[in-house]
Protein backbone atom coordinates (compact mmCIF):
# COMPACT_ATOMS: atom_id res chain seq x y z
CA UNK A 1 0.00 0.00 0.00
CA UNK A 2 1.18 3.79 -0.72
CA UNK A 3 1.76 5.82 2.51
CA UNK A 4 -1.33 8.03 2.81
CA UNK A 5 -0.57 11.59 1.93
CA UNK A 6 -1.96 14.12 4.15
CA UNK A 7 -4.98 15.41 3.61
CA UNK A 8 -5.64 19.31 3.59
CA UNK A 9 -8.97 21.15 4.15
CA UNK A 10 -9.36 24.91 4.37
CA UNK A 11 -7.71 24.99 7.86
CA UNK A 12 -6.31 21.41 8.90
CA UNK A 13 -3.75 18.89 7.55
CA UNK A 14 -4.36 15.29 8.35
CA UNK A 15 -1.44 13.27 8.42
CA UNK A 16 -0.86 9.73 9.68
CA UNK A 17 0.83 10.06 13.42
CA UNK A 18 4.33 9.84 13.44
CA UNK A 19 6.64 9.13 16.65
CA UNK A 20 7.43 12.81 17.17
CA UNK A 21 4.02 13.37 17.57
CA UNK A 22 3.93 11.85 21.02
CA UNK A 23 4.56 15.11 23.51
CA UNK A 24 2.13 16.82 22.03
CA UNK A 25 -0.72 14.33 22.03
CA UNK A 26 0.23 13.48 25.39
CA UNK A 27 -0.37 16.99 26.88
CA UNK A 28 -4.03 17.28 25.13
CA UNK A 29 -4.97 13.68 25.31
CA UNK A 30 -4.16 13.97 29.00
CA UNK A 31 -7.05 16.10 30.15
CA UNK A 32 -9.53 14.32 31.82
CA UNK A 33 -12.19 15.61 29.95
CA UNK A 34 -11.30 14.20 26.61
CA UNK A 35 -11.31 10.58 28.52
CA UNK A 36 -14.97 11.47 29.63
CA UNK A 37 -15.78 11.77 26.29
CA UNK A 38 -14.41 9.11 24.19
CA UNK A 39 -15.00 5.18 24.25
CA UNK A 40 -11.32 3.88 25.11
CA UNK A 41 -9.11 6.34 26.35
CA UNK A 42 -8.83 6.32 30.18
CA UNK A 43 -8.00 8.60 33.20
CA UNK A 44 -5.90 9.17 34.54
CA UNK A 45 -3.97 9.11 31.02
CA UNK A 46 -0.66 6.57 31.60
CA UNK A 47 2.22 8.92 31.25
CA UNK A 48 3.34 6.43 28.38
CA UNK A 49 0.38 6.50 27.03
CA UNK A 50 1.01 8.39 23.54
CA UNK A 51 4.12 6.55 22.94
CA UNK A 52 2.45 3.12 23.59
CA UNK A 53 -0.52 4.30 21.53
CA UNK A 54 2.06 5.34 18.20
CA UNK A 55 4.14 1.96 18.70
CA UNK A 56 0.93 -0.10 18.23
CA UNK A 57 -0.16 2.30 15.23
CA UNK A 58 3.29 2.10 13.24
CA UNK A 59 3.51 -1.50 14.15
CA UNK A 60 0.31 -2.29 12.66
CA UNK A 61 1.35 -0.20 10.11
CA UNK A 62 4.40 -2.25 9.28
CA UNK A 63 2.49 -5.55 9.33
CA UNK A 64 0.35 -3.80 5.58
CA UNK A 65 -2.58 -3.38 8.01
CA UNK A 66 -5.32 -0.44 6.68
CA UNK A 67 -4.30 1.83 10.14
CA UNK A 68 -5.45 5.20 9.36
CA UNK A 69 -4.67 7.39 12.27
CA UNK A 70 -4.16 11.05 11.94
CA UNK A 71 -2.66 13.69 13.80
CA UNK A 72 -5.14 16.81 13.20
CA UNK A 73 -2.62 19.69 12.68
CA UNK A 74 -3.26 23.31 12.08
CA UNK A 75 -1.87 24.81 9.08
CA UNK A 76 -1.37 27.97 10.39
CA UNK A 77 1.18 27.48 12.69
CA UNK A 78 1.60 23.32 12.27
CA UNK A 79 0.03 23.22 15.88
CA UNK A 80 -1.51 20.04 16.86
CA UNK A 81 -5.12 19.86 17.96
CA UNK A 82 -6.20 16.43 18.19
CA UNK A 83 -6.34 13.13 16.53
CA UNK A 84 -8.65 11.18 13.96
CA UNK A 85 -9.12 7.29 12.98
CA UNK A 86 -11.41 5.64 10.35
CA UNK A 87 -10.77 2.10 11.01
CA UNK A 88 -11.98 -0.56 8.40
CA UNK A 89 -13.62 -3.75 9.31
CA UNK A 90 -15.47 -6.24 7.00
CA UNK A 91 -18.08 -5.54 4.76
CA UNK A 92 -16.99 -2.40 3.05
CA UNK A 93 -16.96 -0.30 6.47
CA UNK A 94 -14.98 1.75 8.98
CA UNK A 95 -15.38 3.31 12.30
CA UNK A 96 -14.45 7.06 12.68
CA UNK A 97 -13.18 7.67 16.00
CA UNK A 98 -11.88 11.27 17.58
CA UNK A 99 -11.02 13.04 19.55
CA UNK A 100 -10.04 17.46 19.69
CA UNK A 101 -7.57 19.14 22.05
CA UNK A 102 -9.62 21.33 24.95
CA UNK A 103 -8.26 24.63 24.35
CA UNK A 104 -8.92 24.20 20.30
CA UNK A 105 -12.99 23.15 21.14
CA UNK A 106 -15.52 25.79 19.78
CA UNK A 107 -14.13 26.18 16.86
CA UNK A 108 -15.74 23.51 14.16
CA UNK A 109 -12.40 21.69 13.95
CA UNK A 110 -13.69 18.52 14.22
CA UNK A 111 -16.51 18.95 12.03
CA UNK A 112 -13.80 20.05 9.42
CA UNK A 113 -11.97 17.19 10.17
CA UNK A 114 -14.42 14.27 10.19
CA UNK A 115 -15.75 15.67 7.03
CA UNK A 116 -12.57 15.01 5.17
CA UNK A 117 -12.13 11.68 6.51
CA UNK A 118 -15.44 10.60 5.55
CA UNK A 119 -14.67 12.04 1.50
CA UNK A 120 -11.19 9.75 2.21
CA UNK A 121 -13.15 7.13 3.06
CA UNK A 122 -15.27 7.09 0.53
CA UNK A 123 -12.95 8.12 -2.27
CA UNK A 124 -9.67 6.26 -1.27
CA UNK A 125 -10.85 3.49 0.99
CA UNK A 126 -13.37 2.38 -0.97
CA UNK A 127 -15.97 1.64 1.48
CA UNK A 128 -20.01 1.82 1.58
CA UNK A 129 -20.70 2.60 5.50
CA UNK A 130 -18.43 5.33 7.93
CA UNK A 131 -20.29 4.76 11.77
CA UNK A 132 -19.26 6.68 14.46
CA UNK A 133 -19.96 5.67 18.55
CA UNK A 134 -20.79 8.32 20.73
CA UNK A 135 -21.74 9.27 24.30
CA UNK A 136 -25.05 10.71 24.98
CA UNK A 137 -24.06 12.88 27.60
CA UNK A 138 -21.79 14.02 25.13
CA UNK A 139 -23.85 15.52 22.69
CA UNK A 140 -21.18 17.93 21.12
CA UNK A 141 -19.69 14.45 19.32
CA UNK A 142 -23.25 13.96 17.99
CA UNK A 143 -23.22 17.55 16.56
CA UNK A 144 -19.73 16.73 15.12
CA UNK A 145 -21.34 13.64 12.96
CA UNK A 146 -24.79 15.30 12.09
CA UNK A 147 -22.72 18.30 10.63
CA UNK A 148 -20.63 16.14 8.84
CA UNK A 149 -23.76 14.63 7.15
CA UNK A 150 -24.31 11.07 9.26
CA UNK A 151 -27.40 10.22 9.97
CA UNK A 152 -28.69 8.98 13.91
CA UNK A 153 -29.42 5.27 13.98
CA UNK A 154 -30.22 4.73 17.64
CA UNK A 155 -29.00 4.64 21.19
CA UNK A 156 -27.44 1.68 22.95
CA UNK A 157 -28.70 2.00 26.56
CA UNK A 158 -26.48 1.13 29.36
CA UNK A 159 -24.06 0.16 26.41
CA UNK A 160 -20.73 0.64 28.15
CA UNK A 161 -19.52 1.18 31.38
CA UNK A 162 -17.32 4.38 31.71
CA UNK A 163 -16.00 4.67 35.19
CA UNK A 164 -18.41 2.90 37.52
CA UNK A 165 -21.28 4.01 35.56
CA UNK A 166 -23.47 2.78 32.94
CA UNK A 167 -23.67 4.55 29.89
CA UNK A 168 -25.60 4.85 26.62
CA UNK A 169 -23.98 5.05 23.23
CA UNK A 170 -25.64 6.54 19.95
CA UNK A 171 -24.69 5.39 16.59
CA UNK A 172 -24.64 7.24 13.55
CA UNK A 173 -23.41 6.78 9.99
CA UNK A 174 -22.98 8.12 6.31
CA UNK A 175 -23.95 5.49 3.85
CA UNK A 176 -21.94 5.90 -0.09
CA UNK A 177 -25.32 6.82 -1.61
CA UNK A 178 -25.81 9.75 1.00
CA UNK A 179 -22.07 10.87 0.63
CA UNK A 180 -22.49 10.95 -3.47
CA UNK A 181 -26.33 13.23 -3.16
CA UNK A 182 -24.46 15.57 -0.84
CA UNK A 183 -21.64 16.08 -3.14
CA UNK A 184 -23.67 16.50 -5.79
CA UNK A 185 -25.78 19.30 -3.52
CA UNK A 186 -22.47 21.16 -2.25
CA UNK B 1 -13.27 -28.17 35.33
CA UNK B 2 -16.92 -26.26 35.89
CA UNK B 3 -20.37 -27.91 35.05
CA UNK B 4 -22.13 -26.75 32.30
CA UNK B 5 -25.72 -26.11 33.67
CA UNK B 6 -28.68 -27.31 31.92
CA UNK B 7 -31.91 -25.75 31.50
CA UNK B 8 -35.69 -26.73 31.37
CA UNK B 9 -38.60 -25.29 30.21
CA UNK B 10 -41.97 -26.34 29.48
CA UNK B 11 -41.19 -28.57 26.33
CA UNK B 12 -37.53 -27.82 25.89
CA UNK B 13 -33.89 -28.80 26.98
CA UNK B 14 -31.03 -26.23 26.68
CA UNK B 15 -27.81 -28.17 27.15
CA UNK B 16 -24.17 -28.21 26.66
CA UNK B 17 -23.29 -29.12 23.25
CA UNK B 18 -21.23 -32.80 22.66
CA UNK B 19 -18.93 -33.44 19.31
CA UNK B 20 -21.48 -36.10 18.50
CA UNK B 21 -24.19 -33.47 17.74
CA UNK B 22 -21.85 -32.42 14.85
CA UNK B 23 -24.23 -34.29 11.74
CA UNK B 24 -27.38 -33.23 12.99
CA UNK B 25 -25.85 -29.45 13.47
CA UNK B 26 -24.59 -29.65 10.45
CA UNK B 27 -27.75 -30.97 8.77
CA UNK B 28 -29.59 -28.07 10.61
CA UNK B 29 -27.37 -25.33 9.42
CA UNK B 30 -26.83 -26.48 5.98
CA UNK B 31 -29.45 -24.89 4.95
CA UNK B 32 -30.07 -21.51 3.03
CA UNK B 33 -33.34 -21.20 4.68
CA UNK B 34 -31.70 -20.83 8.36
CA UNK B 35 -28.08 -19.16 7.13
CA UNK B 36 -29.86 -16.78 5.07
CA UNK B 37 -31.05 -15.37 8.42
CA UNK B 38 -28.07 -15.44 10.37
CA UNK B 39 -25.26 -12.61 10.64
CA UNK B 40 -21.77 -14.82 10.65
CA UNK B 41 -23.14 -18.03 8.95
CA UNK B 42 -22.66 -18.94 5.41
CA UNK B 43 -23.26 -22.22 2.95
CA UNK B 44 -21.41 -24.41 2.69
CA UNK B 45 -21.89 -25.37 6.32
CA UNK B 46 -19.44 -28.36 6.80
CA UNK B 47 -18.59 -31.27 9.37
CA UNK B 48 -15.87 -29.11 10.21
CA UNK B 49 -17.49 -26.35 10.98
CA UNK B 50 -20.02 -27.43 13.15
CA UNK B 51 -17.29 -29.74 14.94
CA UNK B 52 -15.51 -26.39 15.31
CA UNK B 53 -18.55 -24.59 16.50
CA UNK B 54 -19.05 -26.59 18.91
CA UNK B 55 -15.33 -26.95 20.10
CA UNK B 56 -15.65 -23.20 20.51
CA UNK B 57 -18.76 -23.34 22.87
CA UNK B 58 -16.72 -25.34 24.90
CA UNK B 59 -14.14 -22.94 25.02
CA UNK B 60 -16.08 -19.33 25.37
CA UNK B 61 -17.79 -21.51 28.48
CA UNK B 62 -14.37 -22.30 30.22
CA UNK B 63 -13.71 -18.50 29.93
CA UNK B 64 -16.17 -18.03 31.56
CA UNK B 65 -17.49 -15.64 28.25
CA UNK B 66 -20.32 -17.39 27.02
CA UNK B 67 -22.77 -19.81 27.49
CA UNK B 68 -23.89 -21.68 23.81
CA UNK B 69 -26.79 -23.64 24.36
CA UNK B 70 -27.96 -27.27 22.26
CA UNK B 71 -31.73 -26.75 22.17
CA UNK B 72 -33.45 -30.12 22.44
CA UNK B 73 -36.71 -31.10 23.15
CA UNK B 74 -37.56 -32.83 26.35
CA UNK B 75 -40.20 -35.24 24.74
CA UNK B 76 -37.88 -37.00 22.45
CA UNK B 77 -34.23 -35.62 22.61
CA UNK B 78 -34.25 -33.95 19.06
CA UNK B 79 -31.67 -31.63 19.13
CA UNK B 80 -34.26 -28.72 17.29
CA UNK B 81 -31.47 -25.37 17.38
CA UNK B 82 -28.96 -23.28 19.11
CA UNK B 83 -29.09 -20.19 21.37
CA UNK B 84 -26.33 -18.57 22.99
CA UNK B 85 -25.54 -16.00 24.94
CA UNK B 86 -21.99 -13.89 24.90
CA UNK B 87 -20.45 -11.70 27.16
CA UNK B 88 -18.65 -8.38 27.57
CA UNK B 89 -18.01 -8.96 31.04
CA UNK B 90 -15.96 -5.27 31.89
CA UNK B 91 -19.61 -3.74 30.71
CA UNK B 92 -21.66 -6.22 32.15
CA UNK B 93 -24.06 -6.98 28.99
CA UNK B 94 -24.35 -10.32 27.03
CA UNK B 95 -25.89 -10.57 23.16
CA UNK B 96 -28.22 -13.59 22.54
CA UNK B 97 -28.05 -15.53 19.30
CA UNK B 98 -30.35 -18.41 18.04
CA UNK B 99 -31.14 -20.28 15.05
CA UNK B 100 -33.57 -23.02 15.20
CA UNK B 101 -33.54 -26.02 12.23
CA UNK B 102 -36.64 -25.76 9.82
CA UNK B 103 -38.31 -28.89 10.77
CA UNK B 104 -38.73 -27.12 13.77
CA UNK B 105 -40.27 -23.56 12.85
CA UNK B 106 -43.03 -22.26 13.49
CA UNK B 107 -43.54 -23.84 16.99
CA UNK B 108 -42.44 -21.17 19.61
CA UNK B 109 -39.45 -23.46 20.67
CA UNK B 110 -36.93 -20.20 19.63
CA UNK B 111 -38.95 -18.20 21.38
CA UNK B 112 -39.24 -20.32 24.96
CA UNK B 113 -35.61 -20.81 24.30
CA UNK B 114 -34.73 -17.17 24.61
CA UNK B 115 -36.99 -16.78 27.57
CA UNK B 116 -34.77 -19.33 29.24
CA UNK B 117 -31.91 -17.80 28.19
CA UNK B 118 -32.42 -14.26 29.29
CA UNK B 119 -33.54 -15.13 32.41
CA UNK B 120 -30.17 -17.24 33.06
CA UNK B 121 -28.30 -13.93 32.06
CA UNK B 122 -29.85 -11.85 34.55
CA UNK B 123 -30.35 -14.92 37.31
CA UNK B 124 -27.46 -16.92 36.85
CA UNK B 125 -24.85 -14.31 34.97
CA UNK B 126 -25.93 -10.94 36.69
CA UNK B 127 -26.16 -8.81 33.23
CA UNK B 128 -27.02 -5.61 33.16
CA UNK B 129 -27.91 -5.71 29.31
CA UNK B 130 -28.79 -7.88 26.88
CA UNK B 131 -29.23 -7.35 23.58
CA UNK B 132 -29.34 -9.19 19.83
CA UNK B 133 -28.67 -8.13 16.35
CA UNK B 134 -31.26 -9.04 13.93
CA UNK B 135 -31.59 -8.69 9.80
CA UNK B 136 -34.39 -6.22 9.49
CA UNK B 137 -36.04 -8.78 6.82
CA UNK B 138 -36.46 -11.20 9.54
CA UNK B 139 -39.58 -10.71 10.73
CA UNK B 140 -40.11 -13.98 12.58
CA UNK B 141 -36.29 -13.31 14.51
CA UNK B 142 -37.72 -9.95 15.72
CA UNK B 143 -40.91 -11.27 17.09
CA UNK B 144 -39.15 -13.71 19.13
CA UNK B 145 -37.05 -10.90 20.55
CA UNK B 146 -39.97 -9.00 21.12
CA UNK B 147 -41.57 -11.86 22.62
CA UNK B 148 -38.50 -12.18 25.36
CA UNK B 149 -38.96 -8.96 26.00
CA UNK B 150 -36.28 -6.77 24.04
CA UNK B 151 -36.94 -3.55 22.31
CA UNK B 152 -35.97 -2.23 19.18
CA UNK B 153 -33.10 0.26 19.34
CA UNK B 154 -32.19 1.11 16.51
CA UNK B 155 -30.72 0.18 12.86
CA UNK B 156 -27.57 -0.22 11.61
CA UNK B 157 -28.21 0.38 7.43
CA UNK B 158 -26.30 -1.60 5.54
CA UNK B 159 -23.82 -2.73 8.13
CA UNK B 160 -23.43 -6.26 6.60
CA UNK B 161 -23.11 -7.63 3.67
CA UNK B 162 -24.57 -11.02 3.12
CA UNK B 163 -24.46 -12.60 -0.73
CA UNK B 164 -23.09 -9.38 -2.12
CA UNK B 165 -26.34 -7.43 -0.89
CA UNK B 166 -26.10 -5.11 2.17
CA UNK B 167 -28.40 -5.43 4.10
CA UNK B 168 -29.73 -3.39 7.17
CA UNK B 169 -29.79 -4.79 10.78
CA UNK B 170 -31.79 -3.85 14.16
CA UNK B 171 -30.23 -3.54 17.38
CA UNK B 172 -32.75 -4.87 20.03
CA UNK B 173 -31.76 -4.75 24.07
CA UNK B 174 -33.83 -5.27 27.06
CA UNK B 175 -32.18 -3.72 30.30
CA UNK B 176 -31.92 -5.28 33.29
CA UNK B 177 -34.16 -2.69 35.47
CA UNK B 178 -36.98 -3.43 32.72
CA UNK B 179 -36.72 -7.11 32.95
CA UNK B 180 -36.88 -7.13 37.06
CA UNK B 181 -40.01 -4.73 36.89
CA UNK B 182 -41.69 -6.61 33.75
CA UNK B 183 -40.16 -9.90 35.14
Amino acid sequence: MNPIQPLDTERLRLRLVERADAPALQALVSDRRIAETTLNIPYPYPESGAVDWITRVLERREQGQADCSFVILRRSDNVLLGAIGIHPDDAFQAEIGYWMGVPYWGQGYMTEAARRVIQFGFEALELNRIRAWYFTHNPASARVMQKAGMTFEGIMRQHYVKWNKFVDVGCYSILRSEYEAQRQMD
Amino acid sequence: MKDFPTLETERLRLRRFELADAPIVQTLLNDPDVTGNLLEASLPFSLEDACSMITTSHATFEAGTGWAFAVTRKSNDDLVGYCDIQLQCEHQRGAITYWIGRPYWWQGYATEAAKKVVRFGYEQLGLNRIYAYVLQRNTASAHVLQKAGLIREGTLRQSILKAGVFEDVDFYALLREDWLTEG
